[in-house]
């Protein structure tokens, strides 16, 4: 029976349910002083959709170290893992971002809201200039022109 | 684009102040202070610099129109250097690594006064400084103490006397072809941090109108380092060749925690490789002074005996075709 993983179940907000091992549980700091804290076998998670949580689950699952049977430790290689992050956000949109950020640091999840982070700061990265900014991330400025022009010339040097 | 569907509109200025701090960490910093004009939530900016973990000025974002213009470093780079620093709280709590690449002068020095108050009284961990064209002759007060710092670069034309430098934290160290450090003060800086790891020293095309001899590169001692890096890369083609290859006399490490040796340059007369005992790990990339091709008779410069001798408790070893040749030439095999 030593060898049986221990199972947990979360239940999204939308009452969706997701099994998982315990081990993946515990890439998130939250859920782990929740487990440890009540022991019960389903946990619900008012503030995380099924959607997002099903991302969240693929993450830590990805990303947790598994413990082989025999005792051998192993854990997907530095650059696969890298790849595997890359191909994990390269598609997703914006709005699935927030999201995500949302739910990690809900749940408190490093590495998942530093991933999701340095998403954002490419995307602004990649813009040539305020306007295009604006326009990517869907800020609206309410600023009036003065007030703009003022802010512009305060700080000239960003933006030559 | 499905991210500025009518539902996202604006979400990221919706994130928590810490959140938005964290993103314009990972954003160069000129960037990130242009987000002010984004819209006055994003005004907020001198908050949430205060809430930024980085720090990274890089002058060579700017292009500059011709080469007088960008002779010295643009008053609108420090202006600009200027008045975010002066939006940053300093010390921070918040501040762990600031990077500065820069054109240089004199008129710089204000920053460097920032940065040594952010050292002092702060938790910086990361610090990376590279000067690129007009020397910046660093205080005395730098580097003296810092009980945070972990890693430190000193990138080219920097000028520093090292008098009592304590870095107790410090475990990497990379002095990349830095113009102004003489032998002794090298050797006090190192001596100065007694848990280095990871050493990286470079001395890569010095000018060939004003040579100045390989420095920090000939000679390592530290009882601490793990892993060493030594690249020396002269313009050996230039006039001065022959001048050059006479500074190349002697290369001397002596580290016996050493367990990874990466080694790239011309050969010297001879080497003085001690206490190597932890060495496991060595890739040598020896090139040999191409005078010799052209005087075949002349005898070979450089004896890489020693050099031998030194690393041969390791286990693995990566070869330069040179230094293959070298070592043939030696007899090694």
């Amino acid at each position: 029976m030593e060898n049986e993983k221990k199972m947990i179940t979360l239940k999204s907000s939308d009452d969706v349910t997701f099994e998982v091992e315990e081990a993946v549980v515990l890439e998130s700091q939250f859920l782990s002083h929740l487990v440890q804290d009540c022991p019960a076998p389903e946990h619900k998670i008012k503030e995380v959709t099924g959607k997002i949580l099903s991302k969240v689950v693929e993450y830590c699952e990805k990303h947790v170290v598994v413990v082989v049977d025999g005792g051998d430790s192993s854990s997907s290689s530095g650059d696969d893992l890298k790849k595997w992050d890359d191909k994990f956000i390269k598609e997703m949109d914006l709005s699935t971002v927030y999201d995500l950020i949302a739910a990690a640091n809900y749940l408190n999840i490093q590495a998942l809201l530093d991933l999701m982070c340095q998403r954002v700061a490419d995307v602004i990265t990649a813009c040539k200039d305020h306007k295009e900014i604006r326009e990517t991330l869907g800020i609206v400025s309410d600023y009036t022109a003065e007030e703009e022009a003022e802010v512009l010339k305060e700080n000239e040097w960003a933006f030559d | 684009m499905s991210c500025c569907s009518r539902r996202d509109r604006d979400r990221i200025s919706d994130l928590p102040d810490e959140i938005l701090g964290k993103i314009l960490s990972l954003v160069p910093t000129k960037v990130a202070v242009s987000t002010s004009v984004l819209s006055k939530r994003w005004r907020k900016n001198s908050n949430l610099l205060a809430l930024v973990d980085t720090l990274s000025f890089d002058e060579s974002m700017v292009v500059y129109p011709n080469e007088q213009v960008g002779s010295v470093s643009s008053h609108r780079f420090l202006d600009f250097l200027d008045k975010t620093l002066r939006n940053c709280p300093c010390p921070s709590k918040m501040l762990k690594k600031f990077s500065l690449s820069h054109r240089g002068g004199s008129k710089s020095l204000a920053v460097y006064g920032w940065i040594w108050s952010a050292m002092e009284g702060g938790l910086l961990e990361e610090l990376h400084l590279e000067c690129t064209s007009f020397e910046v002759n660093l205080e005395r007060k730098l580097l003296t103490s810092s009980n945070t710092l972990v890693k430190l670069t000193l990138s080219r034309e920097y000028c520093l006397e090292v008098e009592r430098v304590f870095l107790p934290a410090l475990k990497s160290l990379s002095l990349l072809t830095v113009g102004g450090l003489d032998f002794d003060n090298y050797r006090r800086l190192i001596r100065g941090c007694p848990v280095l790891e990871e050493l990286f020293v470079t001395d890569i095309r010095a000018d060939a109108a004003d040579p100045y001899p390989p420095c920090c590169t000939t000679s390592v001692e530290s009882a601490s380092i793990k892993r060493l890096l030594i690249s020396v890369d002269m313009p050996c083609d230039s006039p001065h060749n022959h001048s050059f290859q006479e500074f190349h006399d002697e290369s001397c490490v002596q580290a016996p925690s050493l367990v990874y040796l990466d080694y790239s340059g011309h050969v010297f007369m001879d080497y003085r490789f001690l206490d190597l005992d932890s060495l496991l790990h060595v890739r040598l990339n020896l090139k040999l002074w191409n005078n010799h091709h052209n005087r075949p008779n002349k005898p070979i410069y450089g004896d890489v005996t020693n050099l031998a001798v030194g690393i041969s408790n390791i286990t693995t070893l990566h070869l330069s075709p040179d230094s293959l040749e070298k070592l043939k030439d030696m007899d090694m095999f």
